[in-house]
């Protein structure tokens, strides 16, 4: 079992799960201390959790979810319980999930000093950032369109940027290194 | 006295099942689905707002479970319970049993159901009530002038029945007078010795007769109809397209139909949504066949042409709001046809074909609406009736109706199990059907001709042209025979024969 935190706007919840996802089959966790259950059905691509056998299942179809980069802990802006659960399960057992991209993001998620690759196909608009820029999380990195629309990439952490490998106007694929940010004192 | 629905428990599966859930969220309510250990994997479990599991696999230890479905009403909250069709949607115990444990049932009363779903015992009541049914005798005739009696009355052809019999024995069509006498006797003889049971009644042959069907909804006091449904186009008594408006009458025999299942309805009492099934033997002479009391397979046809959603209106009549509609409201927007899509194999006998799909591409488009539980990935269960999908689709006259349910049929890619989607195809494509040229016979009469037609008529040149790339593989040493034998497997996805790209 792994504990998780949800900090929503105005709740925190912590749930516990177990460790391996099993398909198809009910399996038992906590909410708050209190049991629950929860079952993945992957013809479905859903989760249903219920209090107990013989209790109603509520559906949650597989979202799109993102989340913060500490994995212990989720924070979603939305005020629907089994949306923040949703998130959690998927965190959790993301190897159970083939999400596409979300090696991806989880990479360019992870802690300090990591390489940040493309989260998307696309064409590099802007490159915001200069190689040996200090930046902080959450600064403008890159613009990327792709379908359309002009995708900004942030800074998943603080740090000096190097290897900076795209200019404006590249075609870049999924899971491209564009950079590294490396820890300042590194 | 109005109650107040919250959440509604479904007690179906399948595409009726998401059907409803659809709708219960376009009115903001909450559903409950229920699902068998088959059907872990269908979608209505997924769509619903909760869902309760029952044990087993068939429908007798699920679907047709009255104590589990009632026990999953209790344990999910919900304050009614909508039966769709099938199943126990015409069991009035059901009905009774589902008042009885406090919940709304969302269709009619069980005293109304019980009395439509006794066939004599609602053909007496339509007589009592101005409807007219199948001219024929009371009961059993007593002699030879009995019969003579009713000729004088009703007319030829005649159909001698055996009280007790059924499948076609001991029936004799009779045309004249003269072989009335030799063929009672022997009717009596057949009747007697097959059934042990001598008693002949006799009634009107109605030797090509289309199935027209008319929606109504009802309150109890009042009721509207939404206009006929033609369903004639039958395989052995299963309904495979039903369209709407029917193009065999007009708008005075409309009316006067709408009016006859009306007072059908109103005679029970009705309350719900209920379809009143008629044999019409010429546009004018339309009799009383049964009842369904129940929403239909086929009702999206009729939510088609008049924009009114069935299903919605079910819910809010079992609440105790009344009626909403007014008839003069009521009108036919342009033409509907549906297509019941099944997994069945039509070139092999229309044998059932459950297992995986593993592709999916549904029709969309202009006037094309697709009512399924299906997915890509989805097994198909073999314990439950083999429709997969109802394609309807919508046009501003019968023959747009057409052209756009060719159209979709063509668009339908299903892999991994058969569908019966090519042979509508050619079906909706016969000159008798594009001429509304039908009967509820056509099947019987034509089902060959559309089978052989399920050929592309390029097939000879597209032939040519495959099996010249053909030979031209190692695997050449397959023959321009073995070739067109698997040919049923291929289908023109363009107009070749329209581009001379053969001449």
């Amino acid at each position: 079992m792994k504990n998780w935190t949800i900090k929503g706007q105005d709740r925190k919840l912590s749930v516990s799960l177990p460790d391996r996802l099993v398909s198809d089959q009910w399996l038992d966790f906590h909410i708050d201390g209190k049991n629950w259950q929860f079952q993945w059905n992957q013809k479905l691509s859903s989760f249903f959790f219920r209090e107990g056998a013989d209790m109603p299942e509520i559906p949650v179809r597989r979202l799109n979810f993102s989340y913060s980069k500490d994995r212990d802990s989720v924070e979603v802006e939305t005020d629907g319980i089994f949306s923040f659960l949703h998130g959690v399960m998927q965190t959790h057992y993301q190897s159970a999930f083939d999400i596409p991209g979300m090696d991806q993001r989880m990479a360019s998620q992870a802690s300090q000093g990591t390489k940040l690759k493309a989260p998307m196909v696309g064409k590099v608009l802007k490159v915001s950032v200069t190689e040996g820029q200090s930046v902080t999380r959450g600064q403008e990195l890159f613009i990327i369109e792709a379908m359309k629309m002009e995708n900004k990439i942030f800074a998943p952490c603080e740090g000096v940027i190097s290897g900076l490998s795209v200019n404006a106007g590249d075609q870049v694929t999924l899971g491209q290194a564009l950079l590294a940010i490396k820890a300042e004192d590194s | 006295m109005a109650e107040t629905i919250k959440r509604v428990l479904i007690a179906n599966r399948g595409e009726i099942a998401v059907r409803i859930i659809r709708c219960l969220r376009d009115m903001g309510l909450e559903s409950v689905a229920i699902y068998s250990e088959a059907d872990a994997d269908s979608y209505h479990r997924k769509l619903a707002d909760y869902a309760m599991p029952l044990s087993g696999r068939s429908s007798s230890e699920t679907y047709l479970d009255i104590a589990k479905i009632l026990q999953a009403a209790k344990a999910s909250g919900v304050q009614a319970i909508h039966p769709g069709y099938g199943f126990l949607s015409e069991s009035a115990l059901f009905a009774k049993a589902v008042t009885e444990a406090g919940f709304i049932f969302v269709g009619p009363s069980a005293e109304a159901m019980e009395l439509m779903g006794n066939k004599i015992a609602a053909k007496i009541l339509m007589r009592q009530n101005d409807v007219p049914t199948v001219p024929g005798s009371e009961g059993a005739l007593q002699s030879v002038n009995d019969l003579m009696q009713l000729i004088d009355q009703v007319g030829f052809p005649l159909i001698l029945k055996a009280a007790a019999g059924g499948g076609g024995r001991g029936m004799r069509i009779i045309e004249s007078k003269a072989e009335a006498a030799d063929a009672f006797a022997a009717c009596q003889r057949e009747a007697l010795s097959y059934f042990g049971n001598g008693d002949v009644f006799a009634e009107r042959y109605i030797a090509n007769p289309r199935h027209i069907e008319i929606q109504i909804l009802c309150d109890g006091e009042r009721g509207v109809h939404l206009f006929e449904r033609d369903c004639s186009v039958q395989r052995r008594h299963q309904k495979l397209i039903e369209e709407a408006p029917s193009h065999y009458l007009n708008d005075e025999q409309r009316r006067h139909l709408g009016d006859i299942a009306l007072r059908a309805a109103l005679a029970v009492g009705y309350q719900g949504a209920g379809t009143v099934e008629f044999i019409c033997e010429a546009p004018g002479k339309a009799y009383f066949m049964e009842m369904n009391t129940r929403i239909q397979v086929e009702h999206p046809v009729t939510e088609m042409i008049t924009g009114v959603d069935l299903i919605s209106e079910q819910l809010r009549i079992a609440q105790g709001l009344g009626l909403s509609l007014q008839q003069e409201e009521i009108k036919i927007h342009g033409w509907a046809i549906e297509a019941r899509i099944n997994a069945e194999s039509p070139e092999q006998g229309f044998s059932p074909g459950p297992g995986l799909i593993t592709r999916l591409q549904l029709p969309a488009g202009p006037g094309v609406r697709v009512d399924t539980h299906i997915y890509e990935g989805y097994r198909v269960p073999s314990e439950y009736d083999s429709m997969i999908a109802k394609l309807i689709v919508h046009g501003k006259d019968r023959q747009q109706a057409i052209e756009r349910l060719i159209r979709a049929l063509h668009e339908f890619e299903v892999e991994g199990v058969p569908t019966t989607a090519v042979f509508h195809r050619a079906l909706a494509d016969h000159p008798d059907f594009r001429a509304a040229n039908f009967t509820t016979h056509f099947l019987a009469e034509k089902g060959e001709e559309v089978l052989a037609s399920l050929q592309p008529k390029s097939a000879d040149e597209l032939l040519r042209v495959s099996s010249l790339l053909w030979q031209n593989t190692p695997q050449a040493s397959e023959t321009y025979s073995e070739l067109r034998d698997t040919r049923k497997n291929w289908t023109l996805q363009g107009r070749l024969e329209s581009q001379n790209h053969f001449s």
